[in-house]
Parts: structure tokens; C-alpha cells; sequence
């Protein structure tokens, strides 16, 4: 019977599903994309028999958000936690409707502080967005969505990647030939304090540069690596007047309020997309 | 696969110290800090922790390179992957000093105060004011 099945007429049902429920992308990528990436983060570690790799992309920072003079608003929306939700739903519907293994790919830290998935990755294979610079998958209109991933057995037909890089931006190949930068590099580079680096020839990204260990100090800034920083701070005080300031000062409070409201990925940097050109017309109201 | 590893993988006896001592009898491996120190930055260097060419505008023909795995690290420095995975998360959340939040919040004020009065044409450039908070 399964046989008789209209992989297609599935595959749109599905993906319209998702849409109806708040993702701005849906796409299908092929799970036999990611088999060169870092063994454990690869889909069929995940789920044996893997066949489809569903994508979603959505829940982005409100226009008044990005707008918003206050960082701390920004520090504490962005959340993939939305998308997460839409994820387990439609693994549900693909396991109760069809009777294939569904499985939403989990946002949170695997064991060895390591991802499940290379999300990167599967949203590119499955042209849900295509790689930046500043490193976000960027989809050509939205700009930088969070993701989530569906893992099935389902066999569903494939989109594949993008044939058209939404990264370098006509704009930002502009800057760079003027003035050797693009907006995301030049608001954090790599060589001055921050995480980002690149080259542009003939309108491609090569020699790119990324310290993630920064990226991520600044994207979980009052969150786990915050905790540590300040928690191995104060175990090494031997003065407990001084200790407990740190313990009750407002950088470890915070940060204990951020990491016990949120169990999912939680963005807390957005400088580099902020200069990005991808997407600006959906940050950009009256 | 590289999980089912034996334990004492590799030929670093030098720095390991007793099972008991290093808590694999309580399941709460901590590694050497001895061994940490050795390793490192020759542990970081062949991660994802600073990324040269690492990435997916590359051609997947050989240019492309990536991190390595815990179990690929481990075989090529000869190290138990325990460690490797200790090092690693230890070394990638030691990379910078807290005083590297304080600028952090320095610099996200700064960067969007910048953007939202002058757009790209007066992105911050790099001498950001005393924090707001």
C-alpha cells in the first residue's frame, strides 16, 4: 500500500503543514549530503534508515526587536525554542499520519558539548538558506531564521541546495571592493577583537576566518559559558565578603535567570546580521 | 564506532594518572590538568574552535576541510578520547577570561547603538563607550 503513495502530493502537505504553523522556509534536503561532515554529527547516527531530512526556518527576531535601543530585548527573544515546538509537530504527524519514524533533531547540547546535528549543514543541503560570512544560515529573503530539523524515513523527494547564494550580498561585494570589508566583518573582525573574517573574489567567499570560541562567549554571554567564567571566579576568592558579591552581583544573577528560562538554543549576539543587507526589508517597518 | 573505544586508547601514559584517580570508577571523567595543559592548544587547533577554510562556500573536492572528531584527535595525538573530550569542552570555555563578557557587553552596546543611528555608512568601529549596565 505504501507503495501507492504520492511521495509528492506527502511532501507538499507536509511542508504546507509547517507553513501554516509559522515556518518561513520548508524545504526536503537529502540526509546523504552531510555523510563527509564530523563523525556523531552526521544523520544517520541519529536515526537508522534515515531517507529525508525535513528543514524549517522561522521564528526570527520581530521587526521591534531588531529596532529596539535596548540590546538586553534582543539578548532575550532570540530563541529557536518556537521552532522546536513546530519540529515535534510535524514529526508527530509524520509518524501517527504515515507510520515512518519521525524524529525532531534535539536544538540542545549533546553529550560531549558538541551539537546532535550540523544544522548548518542540513538547511544548506536542503536549501533552506545558504552559508554567510558572519555565519548564519541565511535564506535569500528572510535573512537568519532558526532552524529546526525533522529526520524521517519517509522517503520524500528532495529539494536541494540553493542554486544561488544569498551571501556575499550585491551590497556587500560593493563594500568590499571599495573598502576591503563587508558590513558583518567590519562590525566584528576577526583581526580587531572580534570573530569574523573573509576574503571576496569574483563575487565568492574564500580564506573565511570564524573564532567561534568568541562567537560563542558573546552568543551565550549571560548563559552557560557566563556561569562558569563567574562561577570559577568566585570558588577561586578566598574572601567571602568579595565572593559574595560576585555570587549575588548582577552579571551572575542575570545570567542564572537566563539559563534556567530557556532549556533550547538562545541567541544573545546578533551584531553581524544586524549590519546584513539579507533580510533587512523584514527588520525594517514604519 | 569511536564511542565503543577502549579505554587507555593511545600512548600518553605519562600523564594519565589511576582510573580511580581520575574518576572513571564514578563515571566523572576529569582529565589530568597536566595532560590539559600539554595538549591544549594542539587539541584546539584541530577543531572547529578557530575556523580557517573550515566552512561550506568551499568545493567539496579536497578544499573543503573540517574539525576533527574527538576519536580522529584522539588517534592522531595518541590520546584516550576521554581526555580529547575533556580538553576540548575545558580549553574551548577557557579560550578567553571573563573579563571578555564585560567587553561583550560592551561591544553589542556599541555596535547597535551605531547601526541604529547611522545604518552600515556608521557601523562601530572598534572603540566602544562604558557599558549602560
Amino acid at each position: 500500500m505504501m507503495d501507492e503513495l504520492d511521495w509528492v502530493s506527502i511532501k507538499s502537505g507536509i511542508l504546507e503543514m509547517a507553513r501554516k504553523r509559522g515556518a518561513e522556509v520548508a524545504r526536503v534536503g537529502d540526509p546523504a549530503l552531510l555523510e563527509d561532515a564530523e563523525p556523531g554529527l552526521r544523520p544517520s547516527d541519529l536515526l537508522t534508515g534515515v531517507k529525508s531530512m525535513i528543514v524549517l526556518g522561522g521564528a526570527a527576531p520581530r521587526a521591534a526587536e531588531w529596532q529596539s535601543p535596548r540590546v538586553e530585548v534582543m539578548e532575550t527573544v532570540g530563541t529557536a525554542d518556537r521552532m522546536v515546538a513546530l519540529g515535534s509537530s510535524v514529526a508527530r504527524h509524520i509518524e501517527d499520519t504515515y507510520g515512518y519514524y519521525a524524529l525532531n533533531v534535539p536544538t540542545a547540547t549533546d553529550q560531549d558539548d558538541k551539537a546532535f546535528l550540523d544544522f548548518k549543514a542540513a538547511a544548506i543541503a536542503a536549501g533552506a538558506g545558504s552559508p554567510s560570512l558572519a555565519g548564519p544560515v541565511l535564506d535569500p529573503t528572510y535573512g537568519f531564521l532558526y532552524l529546526t530539523v525533522i529526520l524521517t524515513t519517509l522517503p520524500l523527494p528532495v529539494d536541494g541546495p540553493l542554486q544561488e547564494a544569498a551571501c556575499p550580498a550585491p551590497q556587500c561585494v560593493e563594500m568590499w571592493d571599495e573598502k576591503g570589508t563587508t558590513p558583518c566583518m567590519a562590525v566584528c573582525p576577526i583581526d580587531d577583537g572580534g570573530c569574523l573574517g573573509g576574503e571576496i573574489q569574483e563575487g565568492l567567499v574564500i580564506k573565511r576566518r570564524y573564532d567561534e570560541d568568541r562567537c560563542r562567549d558573546r552568543v551565550y554571554h549571560y548563559w552557560t559559558p557566563g556561569y562558569q567564567a563567574a562561577l570559577e571566579r568566585a570558588l577561586g576568592e578566598p574572601d567571602a565578603r568579595k565572593r559574595k558579591m560576585i555570587l549575588y552581583g548582577s552579571f551572575f544573577t542575570r545570567t542564572m535567570w537566563s539559563i534556567t528560562y530557556s532549556g533550547v538554543s538562545q541567541g544573545q549576539c546578533f551584531e553581524c546580521i544586524r549590519a546584513c543587507p539579507v533580510g533587512t526589508e523584514q527588520r525594517v517597518l514604519i | 564506532m569511536y564511542s565503543c573505544m577502549p579505554r587507555g586508547h593511545g600512548t600518553a601514559g605519562a600523564y594519565m594518572s589511576s582510573p580511580i584517580e581520575r574518576g572513571e570508577l564514578n563515571g566523572f571523567h576529569v582529565v589530568d590538568p597536566d595532560l590539559y595543559d600539554r595538549y591544549r592548544a594542539e587539541v584546539l587547533a584541530l577543531t572547529n574552535s578557530y575556523q580557517v577554510d573550515i566552512n561550506e562556500f568551499l568545493p567539496n573536492d579536497g578544499t573543503r576541510k573540517r574539525g576533527l572528531s574527538d576519536a580522529e584527535i584522539a588517534d592522531r595525538l595518541g590520546l584516550d578520547i576521554r581526555d580529547v573530550t575533556e580538553i576540548r569542552v575545558v580549553a574551548e570555555h577557557d579560550e578567553y577570561p571573563i573579563e571578555e563578557y564585560e567587553a561583550s557587553a560592551r561591544f553589542k552596546d556599541a555596535a547597535a547603538a551605531s547601526y541604529l543611528e547611522g545604518g552600515v555608512k556608521n557601523l562601530y568601529k572598534g572603540d566602544p563607550p562604558p557599558t549602560k549596565r
